[in-house]
């Protein structure tokens, strides 16, 4: 369709509207073939806490406990993934997997490359497909132990 | 000039695009993530505008002006409501700039706009109003002249810019010109008050014009010169510090302190800004807080701004001017032999943001693609773009530091280069001797910048007071 001319001699081209309609269909078209942004119903009813060890972190490594908890107990089973970005734009991040322990205890081993300001993202799934997300702040992680 | 310069709306074109930039910047800013390195206005503000800045200044010149999206929306505002009156003499110069690029750092420092999105985007909207409201106030180009911080930061830049908006013959502007249009503009002869093409809104006659200061790289000299006089040529890098020649719309260098403390404040916020990036400026920080009793960062940074960006400069450069007086024997006033030499601190100042907002760039450049991903996934609710790549960063910040340091010594040796070249003018009986302490301040400087860049990073960490 669009190696044809834009105004065909007999009148019947495409005409701008032609262009746009198409555009436009193509668009809609696409669209669903793109990867859509799975949205799982959040877990509101989990609690999730965390301590990090060491409590001042310095460049290197550091261990992040979560705990993950609802009205019935220790939550176990669950899938946890743990990003940690500097709080200044365009640093490489640090990823990790968190490993369960057992009594809704999940652990993730963590490498701080920079001192400065840390966010840690926590986002997962649990047994039920649920979405479960945490974010812990860490300021101040030291150049220099 | 090239094809596309020479377009009648090659300016546009760049200004579009830097809008379309600055709106994705506002609107993400404001409704995207609330987290600095996933979100398009701190990535792009903060990565990417500042690196390309740079990098656009040294490898041709001021063109981050030449697309500016806040004249774009004023000249567009202007087809509605035209300025009548004329920006006050007693404010003219660059004072008023030179306290708003302060202004600009400490609240940069202050309000932490690196790590806020929504900061980011109101400090956007607010430039976009601040160059509206004096631009529908006052005539010509006064934001950019008189106010812009930015453009203030470019102008002095380009000092070192290898390229330069200047006539071809000049032979032709004085024997066959009588119209001045790259000054006046082009008017309909028809009806007087109708501008076909403007002239130099910042006051530039080409003829007598000397290097980039005050040059915004519009174009609008070269659409309005009849003969088609006007090129965009090479030059040697700062070489136009030493160039004591009158300068349309600027006057003498050494004539113009403004000007001068523009370029020391300049060249030392480069090295306190750096320094705010180590952890040694957290520990100072603490202890002044401690001994100011001081529970926010505001009155702490007040006092490290002021010695940092004007005490300290002013002692050196005192000390620097009383030296050369007492070596070289003239017996001139410090004011005047301490502006004449200042813009020899340029290069450096130059090289340390260049090294900085280098780092930035080269370690991050990637970051954008993420930040665009999970934009796009944001407004269309769909992954567009694909699932945002969020390891993408950039080179490893260690193989950045040599590049760092070669910067730093580069900007040193063309400091101490027009240190040289300012003494030989200013006293040709014996330049060396009084050269000599200016270029031991240039190294004095270079030293603390390459101290810095060895420091460990803290990466701007939360205040402790």
């Amino acid at each position: 369709v669009l190696l044809r001319p834009l105004r065909a001699p007999g009148g019947g081209g495409l005409t701008r509207p032609r262009v746009l309609a198409a555009t436009l269909l193509a668009v809609l078209a696409i669209a669903p073939a793109c990867q859509a942004r799975r949205r799982a119903d959040r877990a509101a009813d989990v609690v999730v806490t965390s301590s990090l060890t060491p409590t001042a972190p310095s460049v290197g490594p550091a261990t992040l406990a979560l705990r993950l908890a609802d009205a019935r107990g220790p939550v176990g089973g669950a899938r946890l993934r743990v990003e940690a970005d500097m709080t200044h734009p365009g640093m490489r991040p640090v990823v990790a997997e968190a490993h369960e322990r057992g009594g809704g205890l999940y652990e993730a081993r963590l490498a701080f490359t920079m001192g400065g300001d840390w966010m840690i993202l926590v986002s997962g799934e649990l047994a039920d497909g649920r979405r479960v997300d945490h974010r812990v702040d860490v300021p101040g992680v030291r150049a220099a132990p | 000039m090239g094809r596309f310069l020479r377009w009648r709306h090659a300016r546009a074109t760049l200004q579009g695009l830097l809008l379309a930039v600055a709106a994705a910047v506002v609107v993400h800013g404001l409704v995207g993530p609330q987290f600095a390195p996933r979100n398009l206005a701190t990535v792009l503000t903060w990565v990417h505008y500042r690196g390309l800045l740079l990098v656009a200044l040294l490898a041709a010149g001021n063109l981050f002006c030449t697309g500016c999206p806040f004249v774009l929306v004023r000249d567009v505002a202007r087809r509605w409501h035209r300025p009548r009156r004329r920006w006050p003499v007693r404010l003219r110069g660059k004072w008023v700039a030179l306290v708003l690029l302060a202004l600009f750092l400490f609240a940069y420092e202050w309000l932490d706009l690196w790590a806020t999105p929504r900061g980011t985007a109101a400090l956007v909207l607010t430039y976009f109003a601040a160059a509206l409201a004096v631009d529908l106030v006052f005539s010509g180009a006064s934001f950019c002249k008189h106010v812009c911080p930015i453009g203030q930061y470019n102008f002095v830049a380009s000092t070192v810019s290898p390229l330069d908006l200047r006539v071809k013959d000049t032979r032709t502007c004085a024997s066959g010109c009588t119209t001045r249009d790259c000054i006046r503009g082009v008017r309909d002869p028809r009806d007087r008050s109708r501008v076909l093409q403007r002239g130099c809104e910042l006051g530039l006659f080409l003829p007598s014009k000397v290097g980039t200061l005050d040059c915004t790289l519009c174009l609008d000299c070269v659409h309005a010169c009849p003969h088609d006089n006007i090129a965009l040529t090479s030059r040697l890098p700062a070489s136009e510090l030493w160039d004591e020649r009158r300068r349309s719309g600027v006057g003498r260098l050494a004539a113009r302190p403004d000007l001068a403390a523009l370029a020391v404040v300049f060249t030392f916020a480069a090295l306190l800004n750096a320094l705010g990036m180590i952890e040694p400026f957290r520990a100072v920080e603490s202890r002044l807080a401690g001994l100011l009793g001081a529970r926010s960062e505001a009155p702490v940074l007040l006092v490290l701004f002021a010695a940092g960006l004007f005490v300290a400069p002013a002692v050196l450069l005192a000390a620097c001017a009383a030296a050369t007086s007492r070596l070289a024997g003239a017996g001139r006033p410090l004011k005047r032999v301490a502006v004449a030499y200042a813009y020899a601190l340029v290069p450096l100042g130059v090289a340390v943001w260049a090294a900085h907002y280098g780092f930035h760039l080269l370690t991050g450049v990637l970051t954008i693609v993420p930040a665009a991903q999970s934009a796009a996934a944001d407004a269309l609710g769909v992954e567009a773009l694909g699932r945002p790549l969020w390891g993408w960063a950039g080179l490893q910040p260690g193989t950045v530091f040599p590049l760092e340091v070669g910067l730093v010594l580069l900007g040193a040796l063309v400091s101490t280069t027009t240190a040289r070249q300012i003494a030989r003018r200013e006293h040709p009986d014996c330049p060396g001797r009084a050269a000599s302490p200016w270029i031991a301040l240039i190294w004095l400087l270079a030293a603390a910048a390459l101290w810095i860049l060895v420091q460990p990073m803290a990466m701007r960490a939360a205040f402790e007071g």
